[in-house]
């Protein structure tokens, strides 16, 4: 029992610390995003999106390159932690962070930029700042898109699997998560412990949607005042 | 003294004012909706750009044709009452004046009593009807204590017994404290009840 439930605890861990590594850095990317006009913004938008058309072998091709060994990052790794990055935990949840990175920037940014124009308007003619505005008038009336955000992004880190078998292999307790574990036991023509890793995945799938519709359909604030 | 030479373009018409306003006084503009009363408030109010306006608030340049330069919104002290209130949902009727609240504890319980908005206090800004959004929107401008009060068809979701009593509030705010305000409205008689310095924006 504890190995079938080491991988699914392992996918629960990366996904759990993606989300709230994903909001930290998503708050001051929407922040520039949608407050600043600034050179090369729509080049950074296309940066940020691009996990959700590339091939998750081909961002799994570069991560690789760039966490290997006598990488620079690699390298500075083991100096700092005396720990390889290609092929750990630690590997795969950069790996992780940036593949999900568009699935938690957009919504909260595409939110923001739907905001009628007159609650900023009315921020900056009381004297606040641009950044008092966002976090104090903005970013509390898209939560329903934050919540929505955070959820999609955990439930898409639960189900990556090319970038994380390609960054981080198969190893088991370190990086062979829920989806590569799936992997592994069909290779091992091991069917049914494949389908009872399957059936926990395609339920929590079907869940995480229901409960996005939910919020969707439920905001906890209307938005037009 | 509020300084005031405008130029706007829009598609149909254009709008070209020349004014001044003295301290404790009031400018009513006057036309009918979608002339563009509410685009010059935004741009006095430093919300919106003009390229080809100049305003001066007590010898600073607000606006600037030669050179483009602008004080931003949040140094001109402006307050502006939104024709559409431009609450802040997430937030309590309390919490609205208070997000912009610079005047003392006195004077807020004098403004809420005044505005008759004691009772709504804790009430989200979504859960109120639109005679006390506008009374809230105007509580909001007036708690920031701006040198300049700007108002955009504040009275035109209020009743007539509320209304009175707004209007004679905000007259003698006005001169008692030497505010400077621009009242834009549909209706002469609310204009000219503050006011006998009224432009009429018409297409041209």
């Amino acid at each position: 029992m504890e190995d079938f439930l080491t991988p699914l605890w392992l996918s629960c861990k990366l996904a759990f610390i993606t989300t709230f590594s994903l909001f930290i850095i998503a708050v001051p990317i929407v922040y520039g995003l949608s407050m600043k006009k600034f050179f090369a913004q729509s080049i950074v938008k296309v940066i940020i999106a691009l996990p959700l058309i590339l091939p998750p072998s081909v961002l799994g091709f570069y991560l690789l390159i760039a966490l290997q060994p006598n990488s620079y990052l690699g390298s500075f790794w083991n100096m700092v932690f005396d720990a390889r990055l290609a092929f750990s935990f630690e590997g795969i949840l950069i790996g992780s962070i940036i593949f999900s990175l568009p699935f938690m920037v957009n919504p909260i940014l595409s939110a923001i930029e739907n905001l009628p124009h007159h609650l900023s308007e009315a921020s900056y003619s009381l004297g606040k700042t641009k950044w008092q505005t966002f976090h104090k008038v903005l970013l509390p009336n898209i939560r329903p898109s934050i919540i929505s955000a955070a959820i999609l992004t955990f439930a898409h880190t639960i189900g990556e699997f090319g970038v994380i078998l390609m960054i981080g292999g198969n190893i088991p307790g370190e990086t062979r998560v829920a989806s590569i574990a799936i992997f592994h036991e069909l290779e091992s023509m091991n069917y049914d412990m494949a389908n009872q890793y399957a059936a926990v995945l395609l339920v929590f799938s079907f869940v995480v949607l229901l409960l996005v519709q939910f919020i969707h359909k439920n905001p906890t604030r209307p938005i037009i005042c | 003294m509020l300084k005031l030479d405008l130029k706007l373009n829009f598609k149909t018409h254009q709008i070209d004012l020349k004014t001044a306003i003295q301290s404790g006084d009031t400018l009513g503009i006057y036309g009918k909706s979608g002339i563009g009363k509410s685009t010059l408030l935004k741009i006095i109010a430093g919300i919106q750009k003009s390229s080809q306006s100049m305003i001066i608030h007590n010898d600073i340049i607000w606006n600037s044709r030669s050179n483009g330069s602008q004080v931003l919104s949040k140094d001109r002290e402006v307050g502006l009452v939104f024709q559409d209130f431009a609450l802040f949902p997430n937030l309590t009727v309390k919490e609205n004046l208070e997000y912009a609240r610079r005047i003392s504890d006195a004077d807020f319980d004098q403004l809420v009593f005044t505005l008759d908005i004691e009772n709504i206090l804790d009430k989200k800004s979504t859960d109120i009807s639109g005679g006390q959004k506008q009374r809230t929107a105007i509580g909001r401008a007036m708690a920031y204590d701006p040198k300049v009060i700007l108002m955009d068809e504040p009275f035109a979701a209020l009743d007539d017994g509320i209304k009175s009593k707004i209007k004679s509030f905000l007259k003698s705010y006005i001169s008692d404290r030497n505010k400077i305000a621009i009242i834009a409205s549909h209706d002469y008689a609310d204009l000219e009840f503050f006011t006998d310095q009224i432009v009429t924006l018409q297409e041209v």
